[in-house]
């Protein structure tokens, strides 16, 4: 009679209890299309000789999440009307330049940019918006100035002027 | 009183307060249970994605310690999230106290074991609406930043087992 006691005590209060339960709960976010290009430095040419193209070339972090990791480029200066990919000097001296990008790092050839104009698309193999994971540099942006736009330049005189790039994840 | 007297009146307190506990075998997540974790939309990729949610565990009056083992929807029972072609894992972790900042890391489909929660007053917190464990799960913000668009959901699953 006690044992028969004790055993129903034990199932009371757990020692036999029924099977454990498994609790199963939904995890979930939303991950909203995000793009930037990172590493991009400023262009410096100092004296230029005006015989040849004066070019420079930057490999960058051009990184998206969209789905196919895809992506276009539209550039804008602030020459001219206000978009014209051109540097300014005092006196309204201006000289043209022209921009490039490749979907590739290091680059020796680049694809032209018309300023405001969405480019091609190309595709990132960017895996982080920094690129420390997977290849460190994804893409090229090329800036040139003609070797006969250096040649009606002033000398002595500083152009400058702001080039605006536009990443739009496709 | 006469010893066996004793004992029988010990018994017959003992099943009177087991009667007003949460289900024995192990009150899981009963008061209150576990919750799904709705992160919404990511607005920053240099932050991670935390989410604490207080429960109580109770293992019994006589067992005092059980484990928890959790599993997660992936592959292998992975703890992940995947929108359909891309993969995110997270990270989930057990503390044996309420608001806890962080807990114990779980692996998945392995028990964590030695979590204390017996005896009756652990029985009467649970019965009562305290609590007295913390489920976290985490998504890490360089595993984000890997990640492409989408709506990202997974299941997961916690067992809590006397020990």
């Amino acid at each position: 009679m006690r044992v028969r006691g004790i055993a129903a005590l034990a199932a009371t209060i757990g020692l036999a209890g029924p099977a454990d339960a498994a609790t199963n709960i939904q995890v979930t976010f939303s991950l909203p299309v995000y793009a930037q290009i990172n590493g991009l430095n400023d262009v410096t040419f100092t004296a230029v000789p005006t015989n040849t193209d004066a070019v420079n070339s930057q490999s960058t972090c051009a990184w998206t999440n969209s789905l196919t990791r895809s992506y276009r480029i539209t550039a804008s200066g602030d020459g001219g009307s206000g978009t014209a990919f051109s540097l300014s000097a005092t006196g309204g001296r201006t000289v043209a330049y022209q921009v490039g990008w490749a979907g590739t790092s290091g680059a020796s050839s680049t694809t032209a940019l018309t300023t405001t104009v969405a480019s091609p698309t190309f595709t990132s193999a960017a895996l982080t918006p920094t690129c420390t994971t997977g290849p460190s540099s994804s893409s090229t942006l090329r800036v040139t100035i003609l070797a006969a736009d250096l040649q009606g330049m002033t000398s002595s005189l500083s152009y400058t002027g702001t080039l605006t790039l536009l990443m739009s994840p496709m | 009183m006469h010893g066996e007297t004793k004992t029988r009146l010990i018994c017959a307190v003992l099943a009177a307060t087991a009667a007003l506990l949460p289900r024995p075998a192990l009150a899981q997540s009963a008061n209150p249970p576990l919750s799904n974790v709705a992160f919404g939309n990511v607005t920053s990729l240099s932050l991670d994605l935390r989410r604490a949610q207080n429960t109580c565990s109770f293992a019994g009056v006589f067992p005092i310690t059980y484990t928890v083992t959790a599993t997660g929807s992936g592959t292998g029972n992975a703890f992940t999230v995947t929108n359909g072609t891309s993969t995110v894992s997270y990270e989930v972790q057990w503390a044996q106290t309420a608001n806890a900042a962080s807990g114990s890391n779980l692996t998945a489909n392995v028990a964590l074991t030695n979590q204390s929660g017996g005896g009756i007053v652990t029985g009467l917190t649970c019965f009562l609406g305290l609590t007295n464990a913390t489920l976290i799960v985490i998504v890490r913000a360089g595993q984000l930043q890997q990640a492409t668009t989408g709506s990202y959901s997974g299941t997961l699953s916690v067992v809590l087992a006397v020990q």
